[in-house]
Order: C-alpha cells, then sequence, then structure tokens
C-alpha cells in the first residue's frame, strides 16, 4: 500500500505534540452522517474539522483478509455484544469512512411508512416530498442504482431462483456502487473503490473544500463553558493502544456522529443530560439471523456482488429476507462443530450459501457507559420478536429448499441439520427458546431520538439537542423507530437535510 | 474510569500483536490441535495459527480478551476433574479423552464455561481459515478472482468510472452524472409497491 495520504488529512504519526485547533463546526465521526455532514458545510464554505478515532486505511491497502480487515477497519475486531437473552453480536466500523467503508452497499430510502411514523412522533419536515430532494441528492453522491448484470454470482441466482418458486416478492438491491467488479469484498473493503463509501465520497470532496480531518484521535469528551459548547478535547492513539498527544478542537458548533453507541457514550460522559431521559435509551439493532444451505451444484459464493437482491414478500411483517456471502473464517467462526467435522463441513465451503432474514424490532435497549469498560450495549429481545426471527429463519430455511438446497443448518444451539421442509415444520412446530437463537446486527439505531417535543426526543427534528445550543447528533441515534430496511441512506439524507438547516443558521450559530 | 480511558486496541497497526505467555501459549497450542481439523498439525500451520491468535487478541474487548486468556486456563486445569482425565490437565490428555472433555464442556450449560469456550473456539477456528494453505485446500482463492473482475470493470467501463470520480470533486456538483451510473432510468424507491 502506498497510497498518498490526502491533503488535510493527519494521522497519529504525523503529530508529536500536543494540538489546538480552532474551527466553526466540529465532527465527530467520519461515517454516513459525520461525512456527509462535514462535505455539505464544507461546500458551503463552514470551516470544519473532523476527528476520527479510527485510521486512514486507502482503497489500495483493503485485501480479502478478514481477519486484516477486523483488526484495522472495525470497533472492537467487529466483536461487540448486547448484552440480554439472547445476547446479539454486533460490528460497527471504526476508520475513516465509518461503517459505509465495511457495508454490504445497499441503498434504499426510508419508507413511507416510516416517515409517517416519525411524523406521528414529533418529528417536523419528515414527509416523502420533504424528503425527496434529500434522497436525490444523495443517491447522485453515491451512484445508487442496480447492479451491472454480470456481477451477480450464483448464490443470488439460487436466492432468486427459491423466492421465484415460491412466487415471493424478489426485488434487486440498490446500491451505493459505480459500476461495481462483484468483488464480493465489500466488509473487507472495496478494493476497487467501485462501493461509494465515504472513504471515496464526502470524505474527499469536503477534503477539497478545505475540511481538515484528523484520523486516529478518540474524542474524550464534548467541552462547554457556561452552558454553551466550545469544542472539544481528545487523545491521538499511539500503535498498541498507547495514548498520544491531546487535541483540542475550539468551535462554536459542535456534531455528534459516532453511531448509535458511541454518539449516547459521548454526550453522556460529556455531562449532558436529557430532558426526556432518553438518551443513550430506545436502541434498536434489527436482529439477523443466518442460516447456511449446502447445495450438490458448485456455489463458490464468492462469485459475484456482495447482496444482489431482497425478498420483500414479508416486508410488512417486518421481516427481510436475502443471502451474504461470508468468509470461510466467518463461517467457521459460528459453525457448532469442531475438529475432523468441522473440516468436513468446511470443506463443502464452495457448496454453500449463507441467506438469512432481518427483523424490524419493538424491543429496545439501552447504551451505557461502565467505569472501566467503556459503552455497554444492553438490549432485550421481545418474544414476539423472537417469534418473528424464528418465523424468517423459517421462511430462509423453506427458500433454500426450494432454490434445490439438500441440508440446512439452523442458528440455534443444539439444532440438529434439516434435509426437508417437512423435519424443518416439525422441528420449528415446537418452541424455539430465545436463549438458543444465534443473533447479529450491523445496525444499531435510536439512542438520540428525535422530536420537537424535548420530552419525547433528545434532539430536535434537525438533531439540535435539546437544551444545548450549538450541539448536533447526526447518524442513526437519531432514528425515532427502526426503519426495516438498510439504514445508510436514511442517515444520510436527514443529515443533508440537517446540514442545510444549519446553515441556514449560520448567523446564529457565527459559522 | 471509562471517561478517559483510551481503548487499547484503538490506533492499531496491523501486524501489532499481545505475545501469550508460555504456559498460555502451550494451552492454546493443544486447544488448537483439538478443535481445528487434523490437519492443523501438518507443516507449520499451527504456529502460523496461533501468530493469528496472538494478532487478533489486542483488538478484542477487554472483557473478552480477559476471558479468552482465563477461559483457556480454566478449560485445561478443569480437565483433573473429568473422570476419563484420571486427574490430568487438558494439555497433557491423550487426543480421545481431550476431544471428550471438550465436548463434555462444550455440551455444558451450566457455569458459562460452555459457552465461553464456545467463543474462544469460534475465534480459534476463526484463524485457522484466515491461514492461506487452509484457504487454497478449501477452494477459496478471491485473490486472482478479484484482480480479474477489477480488471474486467476498467475494461468495460473505464471511462465512465473516470468521468464519475471527477464529477464526484466538480464544483457544484452533487456528484457523478447520470451517465456514469448502471441503468439510471430506474427510479429508486423502497420497492414495497413493485413486484
Amino acid at each position: 500500500m502506498s497510497a498518498a495520504i490526502p491533503a488535510g488529512l493527519t494521522q497519529q504519526s504525523e503529530v508529536s505534540a500536543d494540538l489546538r485547533v480552532e474551527c466553526g463546526v466540529v465532527i465527530v465521526g467520519s461515517g454516513a452522517g459525520g461525512a456527509t455532514m462535514a462535505a455539505e458545510l464544507a461546500d458551503a464554505g463552514v470551516d470544519v474539522v473532523v476527528v476520527e478515532e479510527g485510521g486512514y486505511h486507502p482503497t489500495e491497502s483493503f485485501t480479502a483478509e478478514a481477519g486484516r480487515a477486523l483488526r484495522t477497519l472495525y470497533r472492537d475486531g467487529g466483536i461487540g455484544l448486547a448484552l440480554g437473552n439472547p445476547p446479539v453480536l454486533f460490528s460497527e466500523g471504526r476508520c475513516v469512512g465509518g461503517s459505509t467503508v465495511v457495508n454490504g452497499g445497499m441503498s434504499w430510502r426510508t419508507p413511507g411508512r416510516v416517515l409517517r411514523r416519525w411524523a406521528e412522533e414529533g418529528v417536523a419536515a419528515i414527509s416523502e416530498r420533504d424528503m425527496e430532494p434529500h434522497f436525490a441528492k444523495v443517491e447522485s453522491r453515491i451512484s445508487v442504482a442496480h447492479q451491472d448484470p454480470e456481477t451477480i454470482g450464483k448464490d443470488m441466482r439460487l436466492l432468486k431462483a427459491g423466492a421465484t418458486a415460491k412466487n415471493w416478492k424478489i426485488i434487486p438491491n440498490l446500491r451505493n456502487q459505480l459500476h461495481c467488479a462483484g468483488t464480493n469484498n465489500c466488509t473487507n473493503g472495496c478494493p476497487t473503490g467501485a462501493k461509494r463509501s465515504m472513504l471515496v465520497t464526502n470524505v474527499p470532496r469536503a477534503l477539497s473544500r478545505g475540511a481538515r480531518v484528523f484520523a486516529d484521535c478518540r474524542v474524550e469528551r464534548i467541552t462547554r463553558s457556561k452552558g454553551t459548547i466550545t469544542g472539544i478535547e481528545g487523545r491521538f492513539v499511539r500503535p498498541g493502544g498507547r495514548r498520544g498527544p491531546r487535541l483540542t478542537v475550539r468551535a462554536r458548533v459542535v456534531v455528534a456522529a459516532g453511531g448509535a453507541v458511541q454518539t449516547p457514550a459521548l454526550l453522556a460522559r460529556s455531562g449532558l443530560r436529557s430532558g426526556s431521559g432518553l438518551l443513550g435509551r430506545n436502541l434498536t439493532l434489527h436482529p439477523n439471523a443466518k442460516v447456511i444451505a449446502f447445495f450438490d451444484e458448485e456455489v463458490t459464493g464468492w462469485h459475484g456482488v456482495h447482496q444482489a437482491y431482497q425478498v420483500r414478500e414479508f416486508i410488512d411483517d417486518g421481516i427481510l429476507l436475502t443471502a451474504v456471502n461470508l468468509s470461510p473464517s466467518l463461517v467457521a467462526l459460528g459453525l457448532p462443530s469442531h475438529g475432523r467435522e468441522l473440516g468436513q463441513v468446511m470443506g463443502e465451503y464452495n457448496h454453500m450459501v449463507t441467506a438469512g432474514c432481518l427483523v424490524e424490532d419493538r424491543g429496545s435497549g439501552r447504551v451505557r457507559n461502565i467505569p472501566g469498560l467503556g459503552p455497554q450495549v444492553f438490549y432485550q429481545l421481545t418474544d414476539q420478536d423472537a417469534e418473528r426471527v424464528v418465523r424468517g429463519i423459517a421462511l430462509t430455511a423453506e427458500l433454500m429448499f426450494a432454490a434445490g438446497a439438500r441440508r440446512i443448518l439452523l442458528p440455534f444451539d443444539g439444532a440438529p441439520e434439516v434435509r426437508d421442509p417437512a423435519r424443518l415444520a416439525d422441528l420449528l412446530a415446537r418452541p424455539v427458546p430465545k436463549k438458543s437463537i444465534e443473533l447479529f446486527t450491523v445496525h444499531l439505531m435510536g439512542t438520540a431520538r428525535m422530536s420537537e417535543d424535548p420530552r419525547r426526543g433528545v434532539v430536535d427534528s434537525f438533531g439540535a439537542f435539546h437544551g444545548a445550543p450549538g450541539l448536533f447528533v447526526a447518524d442513526a441515534s437519531l432514528f425515532p423507530t427502526p426503519i426495516g430496511i438498510n439504514p445508510m441512506e436514511t442517515i444520510m439524507a436527514l443529515v443533508v437535510r440537517n446540514a442545510e438547516n444549519l446553515i441556514e443558521q449560520r448567523g446564529r450559530y457565527r459559522i | 474510569m471509562g471517561l478517559h480511558r483510551v481503548s487499547c486496541h484503538a490506533g492499531l497497526v496491523d501486524g501489532d500483536r499481545t505475545r501469550l505467555g508460555p504456559g498460555t501459549r502451550r494451552i492454546a497450542a493443544r486447544f488448537a490441535e483439538v478443535v481445528c481439523p487434523p490437519e492443523v498439525r501438518a507443516g507449520n500451520l499451527r504456529d502460523e495459527l496461533l501468530g493469528e491468535f496472538e494478532s487478533m487478541l489486542p483488538v478484542l474487548p477487554a472483557g473478552v480478551r480477559w476471558s479468552v486468556r482465563s477461559g483457556l486456563v480454566a478449560f485445561d486445569q478443569g480437565a483433573r476433574l473429568y473422570p476419563r482425565a484420571r486427574g490430568r490437565r487438558f494439555v497433557r490428555l491423550a487426543d480421545d479423552a481431550a476431544q471428550a472433555y471438550l465436548r463434555a464442556v462444550l455440551t455444558c450449560k451450566r457455569g458459562g464455561l460452555g459457552a465461553a469456550l464456545q467463543r474462544i473456539k469460534g475465534l480459534v477456528v476463526f484463524c485457522y481459515y484466515e491461514l492461506p494453505e487452509v484457504k487454497e485446500q478449501i477452494g477459496y482463492r478471491p485473490d486472482a478472482y478479484i484482480a480479474a473482475v477489477s480488471q474486467r470493470r476498467l475494461a468495460s467501463y473505464g471511462p465512465q468510472i473516470l468521468a464519475g470520480e471527477v464529477a464526484l470533486l466538480a464544483p457544484g456538483a452533487a456528484g457523478p452524472p447520470d451517465g456514469t451510473r448502471p441503468d439510471t432510468g430506474t427510479r429508486p424507491d423502497t420497492g414495497r409497491d413493485r413486484r
């Protein structure tokens, strides 16, 4: 990897002493929310500083090594755990570009029914008509489109064949990609730059307009003086996690965009409180569960795009189905077998399709700062959501059998493999204990929810923190409810809208 | 206190490692022999696996790192209580007894050691299937594939890609012009109303 470091981007290795910086707006985080806010404000001529905890890893550095990606691009090696029954594994990106560097690249508008629900929750100017120009701008910026057909692999064709056989609605994914090559490496960082993550779109755009980005710097707190927001204080992080020099940024506006776990944690450890009592609460996370289906024919699921289709037949019930190829190491990590048996299962890696469901959850959780441990996530799956996860798994397995699978591994601890739909129905006719379900997610939302009413929301309709002028939130924390689909475009469109609102108030904030 | 805590893994440079102490390393090595396919004993795969394992440890949350180390030690010493072990530690058990002890612990629902061990096992086999020789054995060869399709992309769409990159930074432009994007005639929607 020998790519040049972009002008305006500073890494820890370049900083040898404490730094003090002044600007109009300092943004914490460089993912879908932070980078979009930076680009929009910099476009308008605002002096912007972005502080990102993770490192700068250019496209040229991305490989197919999942271990390397987990070590460099993800928080905690990709192993976050929401405590509850059952626990939910989760992953967050931590690098310049945030989770957009490692997500699957699905880009969908917020469903109209969700926007209507948000309006009922007290969010202003959130109708489909209000949001249309913001969605359009985002889609243009990150090249949202369907895949070129030559990039669609066999696992996706099997998913489609299964859905067609069942007469279920299946649609081609809209993805943020500029002629994606179909490398199937989305979650390790796109090695071609075709996935239009923030790393290759809004971060360079913001830099080109004078924004400054500080990577490898953990923001410790938001600073205030006499109730007025004055900036942030952070520390550069040296290799091995050693504490480096301080970074102090003086700014009239602070935008927290660290995601639904880190943002409420930062606000809380900065002494900020919400009158609603909802800061860090209202966490939803779209619980996912997967099956592994084995086919007689070779599938070679790593040939072709990460996700080309979604099954939307059950979307009104809050259940979305799809297939996602995982690297052998990630497949092995989740298998119950070991030793020789593990070798036999993995010997069929090229005959596998990993498919699963996402559930629009109705339960909720919270984020708390635990002394000595930092932010900790707690989440309780409701009985109703557990039933829907089990139903989603049953539907996914049915679909895989319809596509020709000869046996299927289920994500329930101790469940035997199933070899036909009748056995599947028999198995799932009995209650599945909640604690036996293996859940995973990459969609965490809702911990600083919007509402015009300070009793019902942490921030107002445009992300301004109730009771702390000059402080804004710009990430999935804003969502009053889960959205049932991939959240990236919703985050970006909300932030474009909120940035426009902030720019209109430049005089008020003197930025 | 968490307030000023710097995450011990932030800013990690790939290649950093947490060296296991010799005792824990010995347990991890024997554990890998039992949980991974038998081929782990071939060549120096086991040492490579341990290297990968040690490079994963520093990025894990502190609590998880602690539970990995203490879980391995508890599993090793716990074997003394397993009847077939006849008072010996896990690292001293023959293959059959070691497999039987592992199965007994993994299926044990009480005490939490089974669940903790399942996670440690997951991490170890993850590291095993990250080894290039192992990927090759199961027919996973992504590098050549990525190189080929990346080349195909450039050959098929080079001018459009270049135009898109230029447009991204152009003054006033929202992003790449429509002509550079695949099938832009399709109006993006939420997919709810089409069958």
